[in-house]
């Protein structure tokens, strides 16, 4: 049975569910513990202790019905053994060859292959049919292993397909730098909405236990000793400075990153409580200060008028190396000590100039650069991506195309 | 970490026999409990890891933790976490003030002790050796996790809603659920005498990590089906009519096909039952549905939906 098992759990990690070496172990002693004689408790003995996500609960059930099922034996030997193409996985994969076909209901202590088979599957215990039944073993192995690649292959299918579904903590997962039907879009802001509200709760919670600080057991001791009284009346903090940090946010705007850029901008606007202040400047091949409009804007329906914002060319070639060059002529007087650069961009700038210098000068007169990249790492560098050029003068390059990265972003630019 | 299981059964295991006690006598304790509650709940009780339970809001999680105390007639021990909980509230602080007060009061002892000394020095070495006394279990205000731990009945450990922790706390957590011991560092290790039964609860609203995952059993409690609310209302409510009980848990499964901003949880459906009773309601006519929905529901889109389903 162990062996079974363990060979489920292969099947498991190959379908994709994480399955652990302690989680395999946590398998084993349950099913010691409820025992194999109800195949339903199987299930979930095995389902509790393997999976440890309800959305994976559909792929394990549909998988342990087919590994763990009763192989049809008596109609094969009716004159149609070759009669398996209409039998699922786990049926051919209860083999005779290892003498032990999963029964649960009737099947007997285990004993070597051929002295006892269970009565269920063998009607026969000749050893031609025997041998016959090997070779018929061998062939559904075969056969079993085709189907596995096939059904491997439709669920990773529909796998991808069941993606754009937007339930509440699929949204978490989801990729964000995909186009969103529209009706998904306002739940999406309404995501952000609530996200930066969690973020700002966790920011007045930092501040405010920043406020009194961590009690100070040597300084109060001290402080006791030098008043005289031997009592430490007057306790003392460990107070840590948090003080709010202007952000300017210097978000990339072409047609790729255009729906994350929207995202950044709602949750740094809904963010602004937390900061001193806070300054939006788009671009695709020159710098547009967006904050007045942002100021007034209802999301997400007025975001189409920054399409037509004047001065902005939606339809340009994104040129970073411009950008940062007019962004390190016009806006450094603004910059100060406690400033930080937030830049969203795939940094894919289309063979220009790369300009770093323009970047790496900016840095010198602000706290932190913050770049988030929209794109998966694995794409990071490849074609006319140059983050590889910009990364040395930043401080932090993000991931930032699902809405956890999201999150995690907006929680450093706190931290910062 | 160890995997051996536990090789004498404690009492609770021995209380908790098969799944089907545990399905017997969580029903006996007025908690209705599919197969899958019973076995994941039979299980973690035999092989003492810890249940992470996950669920929509108001289908019984936080219940199935009182519910186990309770069968198990062992203490419940709650954690609520929330945003910002560190280790002073979740497992120990010494109490500063007591510690206060005791040096004020034990001025002249520690005077009489301090006067034999001659140098500065000597008195240091003397304090020192006497300040053991002031950082003694004596003073250690135990929270939910260190009370769990050194408790010498059994325990259960309700850490409800997880979720909105943060992630840090999520990491300190571990070392507890996969050691159950604390070291204090002015006292050493506090080892668990027993080990707590310790029941996690999640909303999902934000997916934990995958070393908390690894470390417990996993069970997920979705809406009832039909028949299972339709028991759970004639349990709860035992004083309502059968035909009132059906129409109200009829009513109630249809109103959560609906896509609503929040669908009623059991919790709610009970209120609503409890109110109809109370309301000397026979039959659910829409004019009775009018006018207390708002028990049922808590979201004003919600109810104009509803609404409109049951005009249909």
């Amino acid at each position: 049975m162990t062996s079974r098992i363990v060979t489920f759990i292969r099947l498991l990690r190959t379908q994709g569910l994480p399955v652990s070496v302690a989680e395999s172990l946590d398998a084993l002693h349950s099913v010691s513990q409820v025992g194999v004689h109800d195949r339903d408790l199987l299930r979930l003995t095995l389902r509790t202790a393997l999976v440890k996500s309800h959305r994976d609960f559909p792929t394990f059930d549909a998988l342990f019905e087919r590994f763990f099922t009763v192989p049809r034996r008596r109609r094969r030997q009716r004159g149609q053994p070759q009669a398996s193409t209409s039998t699922g996985v786990g049926q051919r994969l209860a083999l005779p060859q290892n003498g032990l076909p999963f029964t649960p209901a009737q099947r007997p202590p285990p004993t070597p292959a051929s002295a006892h088979r269970p009565a269920q599957v063998s009607h026969s215990d000749t050893p031609e049919i025997a041998s016959e039944e090997t070779d018929q073993a061998w062939q559904a192995l075969a056969e079993l292993e085709q189907a596995w690649q096939e059904h491997m292959a439709a669920t990773q299918q529909s796998r991808a397909a069941a993606v754009p579904e937007h339930t509440d903590t699929q949204r978490a997962q989801s990729r964000i730098d995909r186009p969103f039907p529209p009706d998904c879009l306002a739940d999406m802001y309404r995501e952000v909405e609530r996200l930066a509200a969690r973020l700002l709760s966790r920011q007045a919670l930092r501040t405010r236990r920043a406020q009194t600080g961590r009690f100070d057991v040597r300084r109060t001791v001290l402080r006791g000793l030098r008043s005289g009284t031997e009592v430490p009346f007057t306790r003392a903090y460990r107070r840590r400075k948090i003080s709010k940090l202007r952000l300017i946010v210097l978000c990339d705007v072409s047609g790729s990153v255009w729906q994350v850029s929207t995202f950044l901008l709602k949750l740094v606007h809904t963010l602004q409580a937390a900061f001193a202040s806070v300054r939006s400047l788009v671009f695709v091949n020159s710098v547009v200060e967006v904050t007045e409009l942002f100021r007034r804007m209802h999301f997400p329906e007025d975001l189409e008028s920054l399409r037509h914002y004047p001065q902005l060319n939606l339809f340009g070639l994104s040129d970073f190396g411009r950008v940062f060059y007019q962004f390190s002529q016009d806006f450094v007087q603004d910059l100060r000590r406690d400033t930080v650069v937030l830049i969203l961009g795939d940094a894919r700038n289309n063979a220009f100039d790369p300009q770093a210098w323009a970047l790496a000068e900016v840095r010198q007169s602000c706290r932190r650069i913050i770049w988030l990249n929209p794109e998966p790492r694995r794409e990071w560098n490849t074609g006319d991506s140059i983050i590889a050029a910009y990364a040395p003068a930043c401080d932090q390059v993000l991931e930032c195309w699902t809405f956890e990265h999201l999150a995690q972003a907006a929680d450093a630019l706190l931290r910062a | 970490m160890t995997h051996t299981p536990p090789l004498s059964p404690s009492p609770v295991a021995r209380r908790l026999a098969s799944v089907a006690d545990v399905s017997e006598q969580f029903t006996a304790a007025n908690y209705v409990c599919s197969k899958e509650t019973a076995t994941a709940v039979f299980l973690m009780v035999h092989l003492q890891r810890p249940l992470l339970v996950e669920g929509p809001p108001g289908v019984g999680k936080t219940e199935l933790a009182k519910v186990l105390a309770q069968t198990t007639e062992a203490q419940l021990i709650r954690l609520q976490c929330y945003e910002g909980l560190d280790e002073a509230k979740a497992l120990y602080e010494w109490e500063y003030s007591k510690q206060l007060l005791y040096v004020q009061m034990l001025k002249e002892q520690l005077g009489s002790l301090l006067a034999t000394t001659t140098s500065l020095n000597d008195a240091v070495a003397l304090l020192q050796r006497q300040e053991s006394a002031f950082f003694s279990r004596h003073f250690l205000l135990p929270r939910p996790l260190l009370q769990a731990i050194v408790a010498s009945q059994p325990t259960v450990l309700l850490i409800d809603e997880i979720d909105r922790a943060d992630q840090e706390f999520e990491a300190f957590l571990l070392e507890i659920l996969s050691d159950f011991q604390v070291s204090v560092p002015e006292l050493g290790t506090l080892q668990a005498t027993q080990r707590p039964l310790v029941v996690l609860t999640s909303n999902a609203t934000r997916s934990l990590s995958e070393a908390l995952k690894r470390r417990c059993f996993y069970l997920y409690i979705d809406h009832p089906t039909l028949a299972t609310e339709l028991q759970i209302v004639q349990r709860k409510v035992p004083d309502i009519d059968s035909r009132l009980a059906t129409h109200i848990v009829q009513f109630v499964q249809r109103v959560r096909q609906l896509s609503l901003r929040k669908p009623p949880s059991i919790s709610e459906t009970l209120d609503w039952a409890l109110a109809l009773v109370v309301l000397g309601a026979s039959v659910l006519s829409r004019d009775l549905i009018v006018e207390t929905l708002n028990i049922l529901l808590k979201d004003k889109d919600d109810i104009a939906r509803a609404l409109r389903e049951a005009g249909r």
